[in-house]
């Protein structure tokens, strides 16, 4: 063989490994849930966690709390009613619902019911206890407790974008509402504005 | 012994070059045949097949997206729609962004050989038709996120370019300064009709007055793209009582317009080009330092045309008598021309500079051939090469060419109940094109809206 051509192959064999080298691999690494992870600048669980543990924070050390408590003689009754998306992102409210709920009922200083789907789906269950289960273990209907307020919101943004860089500014009002005299008990809002940069060369 | 092999090194250059840089429509021809005529299954089948036979390239893929939500949303998948378009936005945001950072190094490509990040007018549709697919799907904040999302990119237009623009005219390549074309466009009629219809399904009367207002002044703004009569119905003053059933009729109709060549002729003088073009896009001189009197090039740019639909009048039956005609809401097709013109000045100016040096590269290379090839090989390579060079300068005409051209619409009062409702698609002689029967349809306090087509 010439050297010129043991020179070439040994070339196309370089180039060949590698090319074969260069395809994606992934990599999944499990992280803390609580850990902030800000890929897109969209919003995401770490938005939706903060707000929801800084606005619950914010509505549990409001006078409407102690007033009804010294009042009433009793813990409110508080349901989370429909938040709003009006953002320009898909949010999953769900969760962000899931998250104020549970700040709230841990704190052990509100009672909670369930909300109007799961009320629904308790009483469809209920009604099928009347016709199936033994006597001793039915549960009867009339029993509920009624919410004192309904704690509802809604979520807006604005953007701004030029040159390839992009602020986002969240903000996020809810309100506690008295259900018997729709008076408004508490109104707490959160900010969240955020900078996305893009790296020139990160492509 | 390298320079001996430049001209062939550089004309298999041109000539590997040559599949990448002109647009693939053919394939397009079948799928839009059977759009045309309904056949969304078939259509939907074929675009499948296109995918698996390379047709949509890896550059396309923003096409390809575009392309299987919109057949989805024809066929009522709205969700599966959705997906698609929602990787197509996704798509347009990031290819544009890195075409910002490789500005500079594709300032000599063939616009068909980079990534295709889409048409503003298509980026706006894009969120319209998911707005409209969570209408369907009854998910009323996810269709207002949409309408967001048109209005942001509305609000950003007028700046959207400038980066990418003073990066092509920072490339060492750039001869000629890229002229940002202004863009007066902040605001359309379909999607706060959209926003309207949400609100006022939602009970959000003073919403839903503003969206109508915003409406109106998109109608008496823009001129240019609104030119037809109002719908009458939206002077109705029953529209802002949500109390009130309506039935809200959606017709899209036309295929979208696509992109044709101009061929246009480039004459150098000392320091500055003219052009010449059927258009007279630029007319007067174009600074372009360093080069010399002398030389003609020839270059292509994409223009928008449009197909004219055959529809003419849209007639609406409730229970068999003929109620009223669906009126034009927005020309969507004018949207587009209204829009690609900020686009238009980039391509266009881009073209110039490539086609200029490209053609003095290739006279330079033809020189050097002759001194060190024999005379008459010399000649023949010349003669490829110049070829070649104006071969490879093919306008882009890559667009989406699934989308409708007009949406037509009514809101139609109706009480609580079912009813039938027939619509009629006739032609300019009053020909009955097509006929549609929806039985049964549900008159409810939610939106109750029924869309329909005619794509041809």
């Amino acid at each position: 063989m010439k050297p010129v051509k043991n020179v070439f192959t040994i070339v196309v064999l370089l180039l060949s490994l590698i090319l074969t080298a260069c395809g994606p691999s992934k990599q999944v690494t499990r992280i803390d849930t609580k850990e902030v992870t800000d890929l897109s600048g969209k919003w995401n669980d770490t938005d939706s966690r903060l707000v929801s543990e800084e606005m619950v924070n914010d509505v549990l050390s409001r006078p409407w709390l102690t007033d009804f408590l010294t009042s009433k003689g009793k813990k409110p009754v508080v349901i989370v009613g429909k938040i709003r998306n009006k953002s320009n992102e898909h949010i999953a409210l769900e969760t962000f619902s899931k998250d104020i709920e549970r700040e709230l009922l841990n704190s052990g200083k509100i009672t909670f019911v369930a909300s109007k789907e799961e009320r629904e789906e308790v009483r469809d269950e209920r009604k099928d206890q009347q016709d199936f289960a033994s006597a001793e273990s039915f549960k009867q209907f009339y029993k509920e407790i009624g919410a004192d307020y309904v704690l509802s919101g809604v979520i807006n943004s604005i953007q701004d974008a030029s040159e390839g860089q992009k602020v986002i500014f969240y903000q996020i009002d809810l309100e506690l509402i008295n259900i018997e005299t729709n008076t408004k008990a508490w109104i707490g809002n959160k900010k969240i504005k955020k900078y996305i940069g893009q790296d020139k060369y990160s492509f | 012994m390298i320079r001996k092999y430049l001209p062939v090194i550089f004309i298999s250059f041109l000539l590997v070059g040559c599949s990448s840089i002109v647009t693939n429509t053919e394939f397009y021809n079948p799928i839009l045949r059977n759009i045309e005529t309904g056949n969304f299954d078939l259509a939907a089948n074929q675009i499948n097949d296109a995918e698996l036979k390379g047709e949509y390239t890896e550059k396309d893929r923003v096409l390809l997206h575009l392309d299987k939500g919109m057949i989805f949303h024809y066929q009522g998948e709205y969700s599966k729609s959705n997906v698609e378009f929602e990787k197509a936005e996704n798509l347009i945001e990031d290819l544009y962004t890195k075409s910002i950072s490789k500005a500079a190094t594709s300032m000599l490509l063939n616009d068909n050989a980079l990534d295709y990040f889409g048409n503003v007018y298509e980026d706006l549709y894009i969120n319209i038709f998911k707005a409209i697919n969570y209408l369907h799907i009854g998910s009323f904040d996810d269709a207002y996120v949409e309408v967001k999302r048109v209005n942001d990119k509305l609000n950003l237009l007028d700046t959207k370019y400038d980066k990418y623009i003073s990066e092509l005219n920072d490339s060492k390549d750039s001869k000629i300064k890229i002229e940002a074309q202004e863009l007066d466009y902040y605001n359309n009629v379909l999607a706060n009709y959209i926003s309207y219809l949400i609100f006022k399904t939602e009970g959000e009367d003073d919403n839903s007055r503003i969206s109508l207002y915003k409406l109106n002044q998109a109608w008496d703004t823009y001129g240019d793209v609104y030119n037809y009569s109002k719908p009458s119905f939206l002077s109705d003053s029953t529209l802002l009582k949500s109390k009130n059933t309506h039935l809200n009729i959606l017709a899209f109709v036309g295929s979208a317009p696509i992109k044709e060549a101009i061929g246009a002729r480039i004459t150098t003088f000392d320091n500055f080009v003219m052009v010449s073009d059927p258009t007279n896009f630029r007319v007067n001189a174009i600074p372009f330092p360093g080069v010399k009197y002398g030389w003609n090039f020839k270059f292509a740019f994409p223009s928008l045309v449009q197909k004219k639909s055959l529809v003419k009048n849209i007639e609406v039956y409730i229970d068999s008598s003929y109620y009223c005609n669906l009126e034009l809401l927005e020309n969507m097709a004018n949207v587009a021309r209204k829009t690609f013109e900020s686009q238009k000045s980039i391509t266009y100016f881009k073209s110039i500079s490539r086609a200029v040096l490209k053609g003095i590269g290739a006279s330079a290379l033809g020189r050097e051939i002759k001194k060190n090839q024999n005379e008459a090989v010399g000649n023949i390579l010349t003669a490829l090469t110049n070829v070649l060079v104006d071969a490879t300068e093919n306008a882009d005409l890559r667009s989406w060419r699934t989308m409708p051209s007009n949406c037509y619409a009514a809101e139609i009062p109706l009480k609580k109940g079912i009813y039938n409702v027939e619509i009629r698609f006739l032609d300019s002689n009053g020909e009955i094109l097509m006929k549609q029967f929806n039985t049964n349809v549900k008159i409810g306090k939610d939106i109750n809206l029924l869309e329909t087509f005619y794509l041809n």
